[in-house]
């Protein structure tokens, strides 16, 4: 097929692909969120059992 | 294939998705027509890369936030996140890319319909992209940075961090190595470009061979189309389209310069921002970048758009000063937002350049919202104007002044509101606007749970207080009973020895310990004394009894003092049921307050990030605020040589705090609060949980009233005792071991059961603290009813013993063994962590099996000395109490 002769359809093409790219990454920020999350869950458990254990040394 | 104009994730941003589709498309083609293949794959490419490049930086940020402040060991988690993460984007990028090259090869080879010579702004582009290749890596290498210290102090520690330091230089010096290889790039086609630096043009080009020419500008200039004249319709959606993407661009260039401004705050305050005000900057010039290459394209559809192209169309505003465009004015539809991309000549070619932007930005975004500020703050000074002008007119003070007056600030009053009317109308305002709302009402919020906070642990304190000068108040009282009884001690042994064995003669047969154990009440002896004189006929014997009877009036002194103390022990009795009221309200009201905190929390943060932010923060100003009552404060580390523990524990409520404190660190920490049913967890709005009767919380508050019903009746019981006569006592004995035996102890014993089951399934709030305390307060009950009676304790011995055995039995240790090798195995067990889920009940055990090794002596020493005491008063009854 002739894509100078089909510019509209080769861009058609172009743009699908570089939004499956986008959904992917969208995809793939939404787990990374999720774990960062979880991090930070951990992070503020972490903290508190800290300053609790830090009274108890006390 | 899928018609890509049709909308996919209609529920994301329909309208905007579809516009930019368009565009996208639009642009494309365009790119095919004059450029090829190459220069449609080149736009595409550029597209993944740029999302790869914000997704990589957004999440970086992201992380950034996250572990700020957190361990080593939390950082590199973070950063083996961000590592993941990158990666599965890289392999996503490299993937797409794969596909647009894919799909543009065929159609390479052919080329443009005119090939056009290579025009400086590709050698421009070819720049700029080094560039951001540059800025990338550097922004890698900071993160990297990170990651190599937090490594370095695992390595030093011993421990093994998911990559090592050696690993993490490579990947480092490998990236400097691009950038030199970028920076030499940047060199040769600043040569090529023009007469600026380095003399030759790289050989290493990609592009195909040009005529070098001197730049016409720093600025690159896109070529006009140069054969194929697009539709003016064509035109006109591109130019909407990147319109739109240039809003876009500029709202987040004006979120980096708000975040830009509090980084530089920040780091000339000797602050580590969450992100580097230079890595902001990096951040910016790939936006910059983009913006520009994007209003160059809406310049360059500008221009085919211009009257001398296209007369009879409405023309388009170009900003370029050469330009001198008429006022702006959209063909058919007005465009999307007022701002537009081409209002401002967008260059940065190095940081002080990106800086001079964010500036130029920052002025524009502010001027709106000062002068919103400006006519708000006017408004308020003309409503107080107009104000007292009425009041003037109402009052007849001077009204022709306050006409006047009215006169002229009322049309400026609505002149203000129409002006502030039409600022609202920018939505940079109407965030202001938002925002300070919504900070006002957080901190309004905020600042009402930290004081009903404070205040509540203030009526702890205060509370405390009281409770602790009532038992002084008490103390003092039953000093004076001790020191009546310790003075009077010859005379209350005469009388105790005339009354046991009627021995007129005793000068005092009865040890002053033994006097003060089995003494019970000073009036009871003075009766029975009175009654045995009235019932002898001998005179001599009768005097002695008199003699005694009147011995220094001690009778009548320690009959007052007993006296005295018990008015004061019923008088206070109110008292410190008040205070004791007042602190379960506070602990409440704390418990709330926190839990209040954590919902707000969670609504009034504007987004994921606003979320983690807030909830790291506020509760743990409550919790410290809290903990500064419990010894949590510093400055308490030094008092008189002891611990901060031990200067804490000298407070008033110490005790009292500590389990608040713990209770909402629990909360804090996402652990089950029974007593919480009624508020959503964290995170969740949820619907209210209904308090259900069955529940075993509640079978848990029934349980605790239960028992405090049980020790009331134990203590009145006690009372009667106490004011029974001898021979009353010596009936009464059986009759109270019968209903220890009989209904308390089978009683206790099953709540005892349900207790340890609930404190194994983690359904008992406090761990069985309260339910034990109860528990062993009906054995102190009992304890102290056997020391009125003075009679035999063996069963009360006994029970702690078989709650041991059985709670044993719970926590999987074998009853029938003996306790030394029950102990190693419990011991055991919770070391290897097989009790895990147990962990309540085996502390419960420990706790209990102090109690019933006699550690504390309150319990069992006390009870085995009564046992031996009763015995040796009550020979012939021996036996008889303890079985039925």
């Amino acid at each position: 097929m002739d894509d100078a002769k089909d510019p509209r359809g080769k861009a058609n093409q172009l743009v699908a692909i570089l939004e499956e790219f986008r959904s992917k990454l969208r995809d793939l920020k939404k787990s990374h969120w999720q774990e960062i999350e979880k991090l930070n869950q951990e992070i503020i458990k972490e903290r508190l059992k800290k300053t609790l254990q830090e009274i108890q040394k006390l | 294939m899928s018609d890509p104009r049709e909308p996919q994730n209609q529920e994301v941003n329909p309208p905007r998705e579809g516009v930019l589709r368009e565009g996208m498309a639009a642009i494309l083609a365009e790119a095919l027509r004059q450029k090829g293949a190459e220069g449609a794959e080149q736009i595409v490419v550029g597209e993944i890369k740029s999302d790869q490049q914000a997704a990589v930086i957004a999440a970086d940020r992201a992380v950034g936030n996250v572990v700020q402040g957190a361990s080593a060991e939390q950082q590199a988690a973070g950063n083996e996140i961000n590592q993941g993460f990158k990666n599965q984007v890289g392999a996503a990028s490299a993937e797409a890319e794969a596909k647009v090259h894919q799909a543009t090869s065929g159609a390479k080879n052919k080329g443009p319909e005119t090939a056009p010579a290579e025009a400086p702004a590709d050698l421009e582009k070819d720049r700029l992209d080094a560039k951001s290749r540059i800025a990338e890596r550097t922004q890698r290498l900071h993160v990297l940075s990170s990651e190599l210290d937090a490594a370095i102090k695992l390595e030093k520690n011993g421990k093994t961090p998911a990559r090592t330091s050696d690993q993490i230089r490579q990947e480092g010096s490998a990236l400097l190595d691009e950038n030199e290889k970028d920076e030499e790039k940047i060199r040769g086609v600043d040569a090529a470009l023009g007469p600026k630096t380095a003399p030759a043009p790289d050989a290493r080009q990609p592009r195909p061979a040009r005529q070098a020419s001197p730049r016409p500008e720093a600025k690159p200039q896109v070529e006009k189309p140069p054969q194929r004249v697009r539709s003016r319709e064509e035109l006109s959606h591109e130019r909407d389209a990147r319109i739109t993407l240039g809003n876009e661009i500029n709202n987040d260039l004006q979120h980096l310069a708000e975040e830009l401004e509090r980084a530089e705050q920040m780091e000339r305050e000797g602050k580590n921002p969450p992100r580097s005000s230079q890595t902001i900057r990096a951040e910016g010039q790939l936006l910059v970048r983009r913006g520009r290459e994007n209003a160059d394209a809406v310049r360059a559809i500008n221009a085919e758009l211009a009257p001398g192209n296209d007369p009879g169309k409405a023309p388009q505003a170009a900003s370029r000063p050469d330009a001198k465009p008429p006022a702006p004015k959209p063909p058919e539809k007005p465009a999307p937002q007022p701002q537009n991309p081409e209002k401002k000549e967008i260059r940065a070619e190095t940081a002080e350049d990106m800086m001079n932007v964010l500036q130029d930005l920052r002025k524009d975004r502010l001027g709106d919202w000062e002068r919103y500020q400006q006519a708000e703050n006017e408004r308020v000074h003309v409503e107080k104007v107009l104000q007292d002008a009425y009041v003037n007119l109402g009052q007849q003070i001077n009204p022709e002044k306050a006409k006047d007056v009215i006169r002229v600030f009322k049309p400026k009053k609505e002149a203000l509101a129409r002006e502030m009317a039409s600022l609202e109308q920018n939505p940079k305002v109407q965030e202001r606007i938002a925002r300070r709302k919504a900070a006002k009402t957080e901190s309004e919020t905020r600042e009402d749970l930290a004081n009903k906070l404070e205040g509540a642990v203030k009526d702890v304190v205060g509370a405390e207080i009281k409770l602790a000068e009532v038992k002084k108040g008490e103390e003092a009282l039953m000093n004076e009973v001790a020191m009546f009884r310790k003075q009077g001690s010859q005379t209350l042994g005469w009388a105790i020895a005339i009354l046991n064995h009627d021995d007129y003669n005793a000068k005092s047969t009865i040890k002053p310990e033994e006097l003060e154990r089995n003494f019970p009440n000073a009036a009871i002896i003075m009766r029975s004394l009175e009654n045995k004189r009235a019932g002898t006929k001998d005179a001599r014997k009768r005097n002695i009894i008199e003699s005694v009877l009147q011995g220094g009036g001690i009778f009548q002194k320690l009959t007052d003092a007993e006296a005295s103390l018990d008015s004061y022990r019923k008088k206070e009795a109110s008292g410190t049921a008040a205070a004791e009221k007042k602190i379960a309200e506070a602990a409440e009201t704390i418990k709330h307050a926190v839990q209040s905190a954590m919902i707000l929390e969670y609504s009034v943060a504007d987004g994921e990030k606003e979320v983690v932010e807030s909830a790291q923060r506020l509760p743990g100003d409550l919790v410290a605020r809290l903990g500064k009552y419990v010894g949590v404060d510093s400055s308490l580390k030094k008092d008189d040589g002891k611990s901060a523990e031990e200067a804490a524990k000298r407070k008033p409520g110490y005790a009292r705090l500590k389990v608040i404190y713990d209770q909402t660190v629990n909360i804090l920490e996402g652990k089950p609060d029974p007593d919480a049913e009624d508020v959503p967890p964290p995170g969740g709005a949820g619907p209210r949980a209904e308090s259900n009767p069955d529940t075993p919380e509640a079978a848990y508050r029934e349980f605790l009233e239960g028992s405090d019903n049980l020790i009331e009746r134990l203590r009145i019981e006690k009372e009667e005792i106490g004011n029974m006569s001898y021979d009353e006592k010596e009936e009464k004995a059986f009759e109270s071991i019968r209903f220890f035996e009989e209904e308390v102890i089978p009683d206790i014993s099953g709540e005892w059961e349900g207790l340890i089951e609930g404190v194994i399934a983690g359904e008992v709030p406090d761990g069985g603290a309260e339910g034990m305390n109860r528990i062993l307060a009906i054995i102190r009950g009992m304890e102290e009813i056997v020391q009125e009676l003075g009679g035999e304790s063996s069963s009360l011995e006994r029970l702690p013993q078989e709650m041991l055995a059985r709670l044993g039995e719970r926590i999987d240790i074998d009853p029938s063994l003996g306790r030394r090798e029950r102990d190693k195995l419990a011991a055991k067990a919770e070391k290897q962590h097989a009790l895990h889920g147990h962990s309540d009940a085996v502390r419960l055990y420990n706790v209990l099996k102090l109690e019933v090794e006699g550690e504390d002596p309150s319990l069992m020493g006390r009870i085995g000395r009564l046992a031996k005491s009763a015995k040796s008063l009550w020979p012939k009854k021996k036996g008889h109490s303890s079985h039925h």
